[in-house]
């Protein structure tokens, strides 16, 4: 009698449990497959990231601030007798 | 007995039966699968197909010392077919051709003579217009790749020190080069199913982690290295030079903070390449230093001990016989002091400080401060200064060499050994990484003979050769050297190379630069008229960007009425007209 009970309660939490398997595989494949797309999320960002900076450093080159402070700007570097020291 | 015989005969055709009926279900399963489900099974099957994936691993950036990027990797595109399917489109190659800016007759000879390949590059690294514009035409056989190119925002300021990456983003010149390994880094591989779609539905499990290629963030200061790169552009142009070289580093780090030299190029744009402009004549190209080696003699007649700066040394007539070779001065200087050997650059004066010592004593302080060796810059092609044993010196040669014949060095070294005498006689290694605290000194003279030296170059500066390389509002101390080149025939009458190297502020040192130009033109040739303004016309900007304060007042002028007025309020201009 024990035997057939004991023998129920496996086959039942076998298939419990054969379930709960199928269940997690397909949760964590569904998981997956979203953290795929935040890693290219992720890359896209950086490559924006990256795409930023060139146009910052590129609109940034010394060369082009110094023209447009030099002639649209009309600055020039101060003389040395122009310079006020504050001690 | 009987009985039993005909029930085993029974049993055995039953199980005979029961065995080829099911080979029989079997068989005809196995058939039905090949011939009437096999398209099905085909695609389910790749669809859940292990596949070895290639992560890829971004090109780290390189950042000057402030973080402004000097090289950075950016997606691209490029175009590839496969020329078997291709070639059956030829009606849509006219249009092909017109978006990738080239001609039909091109596209004809890239492509028809593979057609037994695979794989042909159309074109690479393509704009994302024309990626879009390709795609759109839906041609078979045409495909797009993902890429990466390098950019160079500073263009050729930074070039000889950034260098630059091939069309496969492997480093050619520079830091590109030498930090290829850290830079590009290890692309990662993984083991994975993916679905119908090609998305990766479960990583199996890792082949290889990768590994992003790291940041290299340089000592150069991005701005101080425009300032030099137009400075010695403009003179090498004005003074219709070959070529020029500036280094310009840190005394106490010995970081490199600017390095430039012409011509240059720009990285961008690789079919302007050619190796007699990105050479890095600063590190790579050897010459004889000539007088800006004579605070070194003097450096090792003072440590002597047999010599003071006040010392009387005779150089009347201006030249003196050694042999059949003469030694000469420009003119005749008469009786001067080892401070005056500096300050009028008299070879007759070195020449007899060095004769007067062993020759192992002069040996040892030019050893000291890195002649006949390496700076360590870590920069690629760096070569190694030439300084022959002492012990095979002849007399001409030990008294050439108090006046810098005879040796050769970089200008990247002989900006090192000058930053012993602003760094209170210490050697430190050049570094063209940013400085992470430690850095290895090695002492090549004491720090008192470092302080009369600079004072010796600084009157150089105040009244002697080198006057233009005044900077307003600092003490400056340096040497100026006018150098014939030697050629296969023996020294050139009428080619020089123009030298200066310095030190800002005399009295207290924070930057040291050396400034060559190679074979001015414009009837102008020595040191002091050539390289000594350039030092000026830098460091007047360098000192103010990285914020060195003067240590001396410019002028004693009243500030003008409209400076005061742009400073602010009413109150502020009182006070200060008072």
């Amino acid at each position: 009698m024990n035997m057939i009970i004991a023998v129920i309660l496996a086959a039942t939490l076998t298939f419990a449990s054969a379930i709960e398997l199928v269940l997690h595989r397909h949760e964590s494949r569904k998981l997956f497959v979203e953290l795929q797309s935040l890693r290219q999320v992720e890359q896209e960002l950086n490559q924006e990231w990256g795409q930023l900076l060139l146009e910052q450093a590129t609109s940034g080159h010394k060369a082009h601030i110094e023209d447009t402070a030099r002639s649209a700007l009309n600055m020039t570097v101060p003389l040395a007798k122009q310079i006020v020291e504050l001690r | 007995m009987d009985r039993s015989t005909q029930e085993l005969k029974f049993r055995r055709r039953l199980v005979v039966t029961l065995f080829v009926s099911a080979a029989a279900v079997l068989v005809w399963r196995t058939v039905y699968l090949q011939f009437h489900e096999s398209d099905f099974l085909q695609s389910h099957g790749d669809a859940r197909y292990l596949r070895t994936d290639e992560i890829h691993a971004d090109r780290g950036m390189i950042v000057d010392r402030n973080g402004q990027p000097l090289a950075i990797s950016s997606p691209t595109l490029s175009a590839w077919v496969r020329p078997r399917v291709f070639i059956a489109h030829r009606e849509q190659w006219t249009e092909v051709a017109r978006i990738l800016d080239t001609t039909l007759e091109h596209l004809e000879t890239l492509v028809l003579p593979r057609s037994g390949r695979h794989f042909v590059y159309l074109k690479r690294h393509i704009t994302p217009e024309q990626g879009a514009a390709l795609a759109a035409l839906k041609i078979d056989g045409l495909e797009l790749q993902g890429e990466y190119r390098r950019y160079y925002p500073a263009a050729e300021v930074a070039s000889h020190v950034v260098g630059f990456t091939n069309v496969d983003d492997r480093g050619q010149e520079g830091i590109e080069l030498a930090f290829d390994a850290v830079l590009s880094g290890e692309p990662g591989q993984r083991r994975v199913i993916k679905d119908r779609l090609g998305r990766v539905i479960e990583d199996v499990e890792r082949l290889r982690e990768i590994r992003p290629g790291k940041t290299v963030r340089l000592s150069v200061d991005n701005r101080v290295q425009y300032v030099a790169y137009r400075e010695l552009k403009n003179a090498v142009h004005r003074h219709r030079a070959r070529a020029g070289s500036l280094v310009l580093t840190d005394v106490a780090t010995g970081e490199v903070i600017a390095l430039v030299n012409q011509p240059s190029f720009n990285p961008n744009n690789r079919s302007e390449l050619k190796g007699e402009h990105y050479r890095n004549r600063a590190v790579t190209d050897l010459f004889e230093p000539g007088s800006t080696i004579k605070p070194f003699t003097v450096a090792a007649a003072l440590e002597s001990g047999m010599y003071q700066p006040s010392s009387v040394v005779e150089t009347a007539p201006g030249r003196f016989k050694l042999g059949k070779h003469t030694v000469r001065d420009i003119r005749n200087f008469g009786t001067l002091d080892v401070s005056g050997i500096i300050e009028k650059s008299s070879n007759v004066g070195a020449s007899k400080l060095a004769l007067a010592m062993e020759p192992e004593r002069l040996w040892q302080v030019l050893r000291g401060v890195g002649v006949g060796g390496v700076s360590q810059i870590a920069l690629p092609g760096e070569t190694y200064g030439r300084l022959s044993e002492f012990d095979h010196w002849r007399e001409i040669e030990h008294a050439t060499l108090a006046f810098g014949y005879g040796m050769s060095i970089t200008a990247a070294q002989l900006a090192r050994a000058y930053g012993a005498i602003a760094n209170d006689g210490v050697l430190v290694p050049l570094s063209i990484l940013k400085s992470e605290g430690m850095v290895y000194e090695e002492r090549a003279f004491q720090a008192s003979t470092a302080a009369a030296l600079r004072q010796m170059l600084r009157k150089v500066v105040e009244n002697g050769t080198g006057k233009l390389a005044q900077v307003p509002g600092y003490s400056v101390a340096g040497k100026t050297g006018t150098v014939h080149k030697s050629t296969v025939e023996g020294y050139a009458e009428d080619r020089y190379l123009a030298l200066f190297a310095g030190m800002i502020p005399a009295d207290n040192p924070q930057l040291v630069a050396v400034i060559v130009i190679d074979e001015p033109q414009s009837g102008q040739h020595f040191g002091g008229q050539v390289a000594a303004p350039i030092f000026s016309a830098v460091m007047s900007e360098a000192t103010r960007i990285l914020n060195i304060a003067p240590d001396q007042s410019a002028t004693n002028e009243p500030m003008p009425v409209w400076l005061a007025e742009r400073l602010g309020s009413p109150d502020a201009l009182q006070d200060l007209q008072q």
